[in-house]
């Protein structure tokens, strides 16, 4: 019975969750090609900001080198998904079969998945001996090295000159089945026997391993799961923008992604979409901003550090009112909102500031407690 | 011979960059936990520092920026980690991340993304020559100057009051208040001590490269980082071997990575950092304090 019971649940989270990102890429492209280019870009973000969550989120490691796998991910779907003109074009030195694949956007984005879970998996396995702030900072020595790789290995990446790729840009609609897609996955790998070990170990690592969880063993399933969706967002990230080079996968798209998480809230599907959400939001709307100077006449390039300010602003303030994120690490869940209604006591620390477009959960308790 | 000299000059002109930012940031780490990203933007906001005051005579210049970024530093204390103070590390890495950000594209809004270029001290181009040897003055000016900061500051440490109080917070934090530390003296004093060295390293990188730019912090503050990673997080003595262990690591490949792979050093040195982080999780220099107690 149980399973069933939490089969209803994890398929009403997974329905709200849906919802909300599909209702969002509705809104997203009514107001013209602008912004829909910001509603796909939201959408790729999201499919990564969730692979993340899948690792950081249960395994409360915080890693800086997932935007690595991204780039992995990237480079394969480029060198598979060419032309043959093309190819021989930009990359005129691929060894053997590469020279002459060629691969459906579909076909691309697994296999550059499964490219970056195979690389996360050989990377990860020295690194799962680290814990807490050793293996974080031992995930920015991954991303300074991939970087360094894609920045030399012309014969793949065409070094900092990048690569174009001329297949199919993929629809939104494509793009919103894959991040549904990893919501579904997310929550059912958290909800999974080796999720739930993760999280145990997130809580507590000695407790964990005490009752037998091996902790590494959870570690790396989790960490070679989200290199999967990330590299799966990488390659919808290559063939949405036709264009790659190494600086896109480096500093300024992992600080965009880890503070999509950490606003939303780390533990959580649910963080994971809203933080995208907000984020999308806050910087779409900043961008316009910084385009409204423009288009004043006055070219005033000491503006164009406007969003990021604003994006660093926001996540600073919900860092120090909100440390654990606008959902807190709850799940949105249908089915205990009516109870949050009916049992609505006096707010003990009144925060009138806190208002979410969902009614979210404020002090309930990790649901896995 | 010379050959040998020359290698081991370079290995030690870089070692002490590294040393000095992985001091800077050892010295926060040890008493707060937190993992200062925003040290590399020390370092940018001393390289404009030196930019904005560089019509005044080079002494001044110098004293002005260092005293700018070790102003800075506190500032950055007092009103972005004060607040957070006590939060778990992850949380405090975030921020301190959060907060590089910022600081960089404020700067790029004040000074845009084109580099700036300067000379701070015209002795810092020139060189000397020793038997046969060139060696550059600022090869020279680096290497000492680090090697007395190190020792001012191990006297600092050893003898001062203020510094044994930081050596007891660094060792558990809440004894040492307990003890009548006061935390909020000790912990300025650490950001204090740490804008001044990532103040004099701005000075000492801006003489090497002569440009400025918003970014240039990045580097210098990866590598502090994984220097001490490498020494063992929180240990100042680690941190000072990790940075020249990384220096010599890095003028070795240099020396001897074939010319087609020498775009690839920075790759081979931080897979060699990846791999001594997974042999030795603890670092060099273990520091108790740090490891979970069961």
């Amino acid at each position: 019975m149980p399973n069933t019971k939490r089969g209803v649940r994890l398929a009403s989270i997974a329905a709200v969750l849906c919802g909300v990102v599909v209702i969002a890429t509705f809104v997203g492209t009514l107001g013209g090609p602008r912004t829909d280019r910001a509603t796909g870009t939201a959408l790729i973000l999201l499919l990564v900001v969730v692979g993340l969550k899948i690792f950081i989120g249960d395994s409360g490691v915080f890693s800086f080198g997932h935007i690595a796998f991204m780039g992995v991910g990237a480079y394969t779907t480029a060198v598979v998904t060419m032309s043959p003109g093309q190819r021989s074009f930009q990359l005129p030195d691929l060894p053997g079969p590469l020279a002459t694949i060629e691969m459906s956007g579909l076909e691309a984005a697994v296999l550059s998945g499964a490219v970056a879970a195979l690389v996360a998996t050989v990377v990860v396995a020295p690194m799962l001996r680290l814990s807490g702030l050793t293996a974080s900072l031992a995930t920015v020595a991954i991303l300074i090295v991939f970087q360094s790789v894609f920045q030399n290995a012309e014969m793949f990446t065409r070094g900092s000159s990048g690569l174009i790729l001329d297949a199919a840009t993929p629809s939104v609609v494509t793009l919103l089945l894959w991040a549904c897609l990893s919501i579904v996955v997310a929550l059912l790998f958290r909800h999974s026997r080796t999720g739930l070990r993760l999280a145990s170990s997130r809580e507590d690592e000695v407790a964990a391993k005490a009752l037998g969880v091996r902790v590494w063993a959870e570690r790396g399933a989790a960490f070679a799961l989200s290199a999967f969706v990330v590299g799966v967002a990488g390659s919808l990230y290559a063939q949405y923008f036709g264009s790659i080079n190494p600086q896109s996968f480096y500093i300024t798209l992992t600080f965009t992604t880890i503070a999509m998480l950490v606003v939303g809230g780390l533990t959580s599907v649910s963080g994971a979409v809203l933080g995208t959400l907000v984020i999308s939001v806050a910087i779409e709307l900043l961008r316009t901003v910084e385009r409204g100077v423009y288009i004043g006449g006055w070219e005033v390039p000491s503006r164009s550090g406007l969003a990021e300010v604003g994006l660093a602003l926001v996540l600073l303030v919900v860092l120090l009112t909100r440390p654990e994120g606008l959902t807190a690490g709850a799940e949105l869940e249908p089915s205990t909102w009516r109870d949050k209604l009916r049992a609505r006591r006096p707010p003990d620390p009144p925060s009138p500031a806190e208002t979410s477009p969902v009614p979210t959960v404020i002090d309930l308790p990790e649901e896995s407690r | 011979m010379t050959t040998i000299i020359q290698f081991v000059i370079d290995a030690l002109t870089a070692g002490s960059y590294y040393a000095l930012f992985a001091l800077g940031i050892a010295l926060i780490f040890g008493i707060m936990q937190l993992v200062n990203f925003a040290h590399g933007e020390l370092i940018m906001i001393g390289g404009y520092a030196v930019y904005v005051f560089s019509d005044m005579p080079w002494p001044l210049t110098i004293a002005v920026a260092v005293a700018v970024v070790v102003l800075s530093a506190l500032l950055m204390e007092r009103l972005a980690f004060r607040p957070i103070r006590g939060a778990n590390p992850a949380t405090l890495l975030i921020s301190s991340f959060a907060l590089s950000f910022l600081l960089q594209n404020v700067g790029q809004m004040i000074f845009t993304t084109l580099p700036k270029s300067t000379d701070v001290v015209p002795l810092f181009t020139r060189s000397v020559d020793v038997g046969g040897l060139t060696i550059g003055w600022l090869s020279i000016v680096t290497i000492g100057t680090t090697a007395l900061l190190l020792c001012l500051l191990a006297v600092f440490m050893g003898r001062t009051e203020t510094g044994v109080q930081m050596r007891a917070a660094a060792e558990d934090f809440e004894m040492a208040e307990l003890c009548g530390v006061r935390s909020n003296r000790v912990i300025a004093t650490a950001f204090g001590l740490g804008g001044l060295l990532a103040g004099v390293g701005a000075v000492l990188l801006v003489g090497q490269t002569g440009s400025i730019s918003i970014g240039m912090g990045l580097t210098p503050v990866l590598f502090g980082f994984t220097a001490a990673a490498i020494g063992g997080l929180g240990s100042l003595p680690g941190a000072v071997v990790g940075g020249y262990v990384l220096g010599f690591g890095s003028a070795l490949l240099q020396q001897f990575l074939p010319d087609g792979a020498a775009g690839y050093r920075d790759a081979f040195l931080f897979a060699g950092v990846f791999a001594l982080m997974a042999f030795r999780p603890g670092g060099l220099f273990r520091v108790a304090a740090l490891s979970p107690r069961v």
